[in-house]
């Protein structure tokens, strides 16, 4: 099998797919599920500082082509995570990215402070995006500024270790925020969390969701994913972990096509968890088809045509 | 997921509802059920509770009733087509010394599968058509009701004695739950779900002392006064 060992954030990953924030939840039941080794690094569902109970149900509705899902960053808050579930993922064998989400700057700067001396993880994922929550008074989602800010708080406690920034598609203009984040210490990003849906029930009129809005994950989102990551990587050279659209090992090449590192598979992980396990196998065999000993060798092409392409 | 053989579809008159046979036989129990669906659209399955398993034939079935995209395609199949299914998830329900079970369309099914096995005969059905009624009345001396009647009056006026295991919409559920009778009410709930495991937290059930516990992982059979009606519905 072709060598899928790849480099980012200054550190090798046995592969270069990623579990998702979010849908594995704090992944004490997909590692009863798969080997979690076969994954080049497991993404923990966001922490805040206090705990949260979550969204009142219904969370999730269906929409065909993907869901709309509505937790509201169900946890168990930073200091319980910390003590009971990060040290599970010590015998998971794979990268352990670890991501904070707050509704202010104090709790962003408190989080990453603590985490600083925690081991157990190599990368820490900031959540400027959780679409399912009220927004604070000053909203990293809308003004690049402040998403500056966010990092460069959190870039002052944690020292540690690198810092993904986790932006939404909806931050426009994605350059200026990529631009900000960047300025302000970030050393990747995240990109992206999902874009905000609806669904309506024709017979009540009523939304079917209880907070109306959700995040809406789907195979056909690849495209607009894809052409975001394209542009992102004309402004930046940090390192970019693709999220959006992903489901298939063909996906990783095509991501990686558009400018990404790393690639991050988020339904898929809920809903068919055992494809993951699949999947790394099934891209050495897609690099072997194309006469590839490594994905390094596939991404030194990738190089190669980029600098062709200038 | 799992590609299986669709052996046989019965449907009721008008279509409304649908006994779907697979050929797979996996040993899951009363009260489990499989994430379902019929290809790559839907991309999400979506959850259905096991009407029956006949392991030395080989089959499991499911009910179905159209409701939206996935279950329009089910209603499509045809034998020889295939569908695919990850599972079984969920607790199975427990044995009981002589359960009533009181069941709501759809909510059939898994106690359909507890009453064969255990051969429990206190039964208790409501359906939205006569249709419906007719197609599904399976067991001897059920009592039954459709259309505007409901089946929680009809249990309730019954006046019959013992622990209640009850599968339906979560309105009668709740009725039951909230009935003056001595006897616990256990009630099987239904959830959208994505993971069917309790990673994704999509189907979440609070208990009125504040925890968040799933459908899918804890459940689907909950304490029907441990539930936090107001919180769910």
């Amino acid at each position: 099998m072709a060598d899928l060992m790849t480099m980012a954030f200054g550190m090798e990953f046995s592969s270069p797919v990623v579990v998702s924030s979010g849908p594995a939840g704090f992944g004490s039941e997909l590692a009863e599920m798969i080997d979690m080794s076969c994954v080049g690094a497991f993404t923990f569902k966001s922490v805040t500082r206090e705990e949260r109970k979550g969204n009142q149900p219904p969370r999730i509705v269906d929409c065909g082509y993907g869901m709309l899902a509505s937790i509201g960053l169900q946890n168990p808050g930073i200091e319980n995570f910390i003590s009971d579930i990060l040290p599970q993922s010590r015998e998971w064998n794979t990268r352990i990215i670890v991501s904070i989400a707050a509704f202010n700057l104090e709790d962003f700067g408190y989080m990453s402070s603590i985490l600083n001396t925690v081991e157990d993880f190599d990368v820490l994922e900031l959540n400027l995006s959780c679409p399912n929550v009220e927004a604070g008074k000053e909203d990293p989602v809308t003004d690049p500024e402040y998403a500056g800010t966010v990092v460069a708080r959190v870039k002052d406690g944690f020292k540690t270790r690198p810092v993904t920034v986790k932006l939404s598609p909806e931050s426009s203009p994605t350059e200026l925020f990529l631009k900000k984040c960047e300025d302000s210490g970030a050393d990747g990003f995240t990109l992206f969390n999902a874009f905000h849906g609806a669904r309506f029930d024709v017979d009540t009129g009523k939304p079917f969701l209880k907070r109306v809005d959700g995040a809406y994950t789907s195979p056909a989102l690849k495209p607009l994913i894809l052409r975001k990551i394209h542009l992102a990587r004309q402004i930046t050279s940090k390192p970019i972990i693709a999220s959006g659209g992903t489901s298939t090992a063909e996906d990783i090449l095509e991501y990686m096509s558009s400018g990404a590192d790393l690639v991050s598979f988020g339904l898929i992980s809920a809903i068919e968890p055992e494809l993951l396990m699949d999947i790394p196998g099934h891209l050495g065999q897609l690099l072997k088809a194309r006469g590839y000993e490594s994905l390094s060798d596939y991404r030194s092409f990738l190089a190669e045509t980029t600098k062709s392409n200038l | 997921m799992k590609n299986v053989l669709v052996e046989s579809v019965s449907k009721s008159d008008w279509s409304a509802l649908a006994l779907i046979s697979v050929r797979h036989a996996d040993g899951s129990s009363p009260g489990q059920f499989y994430m379902v669906r019929t290809g790559d659209f839907p991309v999400v399955p979506r959850p259905y509770s096991v009407f029956l398993e006949e392991p030395k034939k080989g089959l499991t079935t499911f009910l179905v009733k159209e409701r939206g995209l996935q279950t329009s395609r089910l209603l499509d199949l045809k034998p020889g087509d295939t569908l695919q299914l990850r599972g079984p998830f969920g607790k199975p329900f427990p044995v009981l010394d002589h359960p009533v079970l009181v069941a709501g369309g759809c909510g059939f099914a898994p106690l359909h599968y507890y009453a064969t096995k255990y051969s429990y005969s206190s039964f208790f059905l409501g359906t939205e058509t006569k249709e419906e009624l007719a197609f599904l009345r399976l067991f001897r001396n059920m009592k039954t009701c459709y259309g505007d009647e409901m089946v929680t009056d009809l249990f309730l006026r019954a006046n019959v004695d013992g622990p209640v295991i009850s599968c339906g919409p979560s309105r009668m559920l709740r009725t039951l739950s909230q009935a003056d009778r001595p006897a616990p009410v256990y009630v099987s709930l239904e959830s959208r779900m994505a993971c069917a495991s309790g990673m994704c937290l999509g189907c979440p059930v609070k208990t009125r002392n504040g925890e968040i516990k799933f459908v899918c992982k804890d459940g689907p059979l909950f304490d029907g006064r441990e539930v936090d009606w107001d919180w769910l519905i």
